[in-house]
């Protein structure tokens, strides 16, 4: 096989065998040019560009990362289409429809950071009380989690709309009152063992304390 | 070799995986789209290369020239290019159950990656109860989650050198 296509092998290897996976995504990187001479200008598509740039979030390596972002960017028609609230890579394959892989590890580096890869391997996810009920996609969170005893909810709408209300329930947590920090307009109100929170369709980073029973 | 549909859903879970770490306090919709994957994985088109592709490749003659790094120089004509699944050959026969096959690693491991990740970011164990594959009459296998990752630790031990 040629050797530019350690890229994805060591994105497989990364989380049991991190020194191995190292040393083959760096004979990937030269053959291809990362770090030396540059990538080739557009970009072929395939994946292992997408799946070199997760390995340089979840190693750290900023340099590389901000050479694959700008080549990427560059080469491989990032897209969002609103109306259907999907984005999307082109490739620059002139396709009307984008492709699943060379799509799915370009997902995967916009949602990488470091260790992020190897600690998805390692362990579950740990257990805790959840957000239910989003109205995805009109709503999103960005950043959902606990911090001691606080939640953090970032908001991230499709469209910010102040007037209108959006709902979604905390569930698995003690049946309480909530203090909101973080945004303005917004209610809580319980439901049996859940709690409902109305919140204004804006972006905002709303911080949820426990209050008293 | 890995342009199937299935590397279309497995592919799909990393980024979902990821972005649950993201977002522990709402894993829902991921759950809700990994469950989809898994449930379009049990399904015939998941193996339709297993389950098409029987004994050595008719097309071996014809390869493009860009195959040839793939395969040794002294078969080129008389090899399958990886990819080909191959079902049936001597001498393991036709084995259509693609989990239980002496072949089909790529499938069975990949298949095992997108459970795995759907089983860190979920809390219930929902493909540990047995679900149906295949599903084409008398073609349908019964498998689960632990009881393919089992299988397949069992067909490592028994050979060196893998399942092929």
């Amino acid at each position: 096989m040629p050797v530019n296509s350690s890229l994805t092998t060591a994105f497989y290897a990364a989380p049991q065998f991190p020194d191995d996976a190292q040393r083959l995504f760096e004979a990937g990187c030269r053959a291809v040019g990362l770090g030396e001479a540059g990538p080739p200008s557009p970009l072929p598509a395939n994946r292992g560009f997408a799946s070199a740039l997760v390995l340089a979030r979840e190693w750290g390596m900023s340099d590389l990362e901000a050479e694959l972002v700008a080549a990427i960017e560059a080469s491989y028609e990032p897209t969002w289409d609103t109306e259907r609230a999907e984005f999307t890579w082109g490739m620059g394959l002139g396709e009307p429809h984008p492709r699943g892989q060379y799509n799915a590890y370009l997902a995967t580096a916009e949602a990488a950071g470091p260790g992020r890869w190897t600690a998805l391997s390692a362990a579950p996810i740990e257990s805790c009380p959840q957000i239910v009920g989003v109205d995805f996609p009109s709503m999103a969170l960005s950043r959902a989690e606990w911090v001691g005893d606080a939640l953090h909810l970032s908001l991230a709408p499709m469209v910010e709309n102040p007037r209108a209300l959006t709902e979604f329930r905390l569930v698995g947590a003690e049946p309480r009152l909530w203090f909101i920090t973080g945004i303005d307009n917004a209610m809580m109100d319980t439901r049996g063992a859940d709690v409902v929170f109305r919140v204004p369709m804006v972006s905002a980073d709303m911080v949820l304390m426990p209050g008293i029973y | 070799m890995a342009s199937w549909h299935r590397f279309d859903l497995v592919d799909s879970s990393y980024a979902l995986g990821l972005m649950a770490q993201r977002t522990p306090a709402w894993t829902e919709r991921y759950v809700q789209v990994l469950d989809r994957l898994i449930e379009r994985h049990t399904s015939w088109w998941s193996a339709a290369d297993w389950l098409t592709q029987f004994g050595p490749d008719p097309d071996r003659g014809n390869y493009p020239d860009a195959y040839r790094m793939l395969i040794p120089e002294e078969l080129w004509g008389d090899y399958d290019v990886p990819g080909w699944t191959a079902n049936g050959i001597e001498p393991w026969g036709t084995q259509m159950d693609p989990v239980a096959a002496d072949g089909m690693l790529f499938y069975k491991g990949f298949f095992l990656l997108l459970l795995g990740i759907r089983s860190m970011v979920a809390d219930d164990d929902r493909w540990n109860t047995p679900f149906d594959m295949i599903r084409d009459g008398d073609n349908s296998f019964s498998w689960r989650h632990s009881a393919i990752a089992e299988h397949l630790k069992e067909q490592w031990l028994a050979a060196p050198i893998g399942c092929h």
